[in-house]
């Protein structure tokens, strides 16, 4: 019950968070006579057992200004790792340099977008219809199989719009040999794309007119096959 | 200065009030469905309600005793509103557009009464905004119809509410909720005018 009071002046002492006050203000010959933890109004040194006491906590400050960053960004950068690789987040496109880049273990070669293909049927208004032909080849079965259970390709415009494929102007009759993008990218008939073999795609976008100009289109793959961390990756090429 | 016992017995309550305080800032928590939930812009008919990841603008709003798909290859079944709760449809006819990705617009879509009630947009017309496979493209508005039954005693002051989202996902999307703007008499006299039947055209693009 005798602890030391924290509200009172001394003789009970101040309490051990608080940095020691100087030695006396009477003896001072330093010019701090106000009696503070730190220099005086002055502009003076702080005597000597403030400046120790300051010294003392350097490593515990120091500790703090490396753990509390860190207590915030390790936690950041583990969930966001977490989310790109369950595909929760999209990946960031990898710009392609030219019409070919290599994605999941496939090589994709973009050939180019033909606009207004409607087959002679109108698009709606103030829209236009793009098709963008690729030619893929899977390196291996692996590469066969993640097409087949996760390709989607986007188109991109200049301001980061994006547009899924549309099912508009299905019906439009397509070279035989043209492979399926709608559910994933196989072949003709919907089933992988057998291994080192070239396969022709064609994704569909009804776009604004406005953004025709600018339209780039980007192709997501899972890189992984783990069913719970598909990591995802993409590519954008661009006319 | 205080007694010893006195600055414990301070020191013990200043302990439960912040203890207290830690247990009901913990019950406030949001549950995490309500924090991830669609995130609502308010407005009101004719005008565009800017919801952020689309727009959506109410242009008309029509009552009837029944309604069907219509289409090129003619009408469709026939709903009629129940006659046994004095039931009728209301029909709102609405543009959305989507702002930066491809978008679908998912059940429910809610008519919110001012008594409370909530009622969900038909899903047994194809035609309809909010029929499976109804997609909302960037700088490509959409015309079509939301239809709800509801009662004619519940029907008062009506709120459309609205959300569209990317994929499966609707954490954080996009919600509108539109002020119809009807007051009693406004909708006295819809009932009044409200069609037998009503052919809820295919969604176009404007």
């Amino acid at each position: 019950m005798d602890r030391p009071e924290p509200a009172q002046p001394p003789p009970a002492g101040p309490p051990a968070f608080l940095p020691p006050e100087p030695p006396s203000a009477a003896g001072d010959t330093t010019g701090s006579a106000a009696g503070s933890t730190a220099g005086g109004p002055d502009g003076t040194a702080p005597p000597p057992r403030t400046r120790r006491w300051l010294r003392d906590r350097i490593p515990v400050a120091l500790a703090l200004l490396v753990l509390v960053p860190a207590a915030t960004a390790v936690p950041w950068w583990l969930e966001r790792r977490a989310l790109l690789e369950q595909g929760t987040m999209p990946p960031s496109a990898v710009v392609a340099d030219g019409p070919s880049a290599d994605l999941a273990g496939s090589q994709w070669q973009f050939r180019g977008a033909v606009t207004g293909a409607t087959g002679g049927e109108d698009p709606p208004p103030g829209t236009e219809l793009v098709d963008a032909v690729f030619i893929v080849t899977p390196g291996d079965a692996r590469a066969s199989r993640l097409l087949l259970n996760s390709c989607e390709i986007r188109a991109v415009d200049d301001a980061g719009r994006t547009w899924d494929q549309t099912s508009e102007f299905s019906l439009r009759q397509l070279p035989e040999e043209v492979g399926t993008t709608t559910f994933g990218c196989g072949d003709a008939d919907g089933e992988a794309v057998p291994a080192d073999t070239g396969q022709g795609l064609v994704a569909t976008f009804l776009v604004p007119e406005d953004a025709v100009a600018g339209l780039g289109f980007e192709v997501r793959v899972d890189t992984s096959e783990a069913a719970r961390a598909p990591r995802p990756a993409a590519v954008l090429f661009r006319d | 200065m205080a007694s010893p016992l006195l600055r414990r017995a301070a020191t013990a309550l200043a302990s439960l009030l912040l203890l207290g305080g830690i247990v009901a800032a913990h019950a406030m928590r949001p549950a995490f469905e309500d924090a991830t939930a669609p995130i609502g812009h308010r407005g009101s008919a004719h005008e565009p309600v800017d919801a952020r990841r689309f727009t959506i603008e109410v242009e008309k709003v029509e009552f009837a005793h029944a309604v069907s798909d219509g289409d090129a290859l003619g009408a469709g079944p026939r709903l009629t509103a129940d006659p046994g709760n004095r039931a009728i449809w209301v029909v709102v006819w609405a543009t959305m557009t989507a702002t930066d990705a491809s978008l679908t617009v998912p059940d429910p879509v809610l008519l919110e009464t001012g008594s409370g009630y909530s009622y969900a947009a038909s899903d047994r017309l194809s035609n309809a905004l909010n029929a499976f496979g109804t997609r909302l493209d960037p700088g490509i508005p959409r015309h079509g119809a939301f239809a709800f039954e509801v009662p004619r005693e519940r029907l008062t002051d009506p709120t459309l509410t609205v959300s569209a989202r990317e994929g499966l996902d609707d954490r954080l999307s996009a919600s509108a909720e539109v002020g119809l703007g009807l007051d009693a008499d406004r909708i006295e006299r819809l009932v009044d005018a409200a069609a037998d039947s009503l052919a809820i055209e295919p969604v176009t693009y404007r």
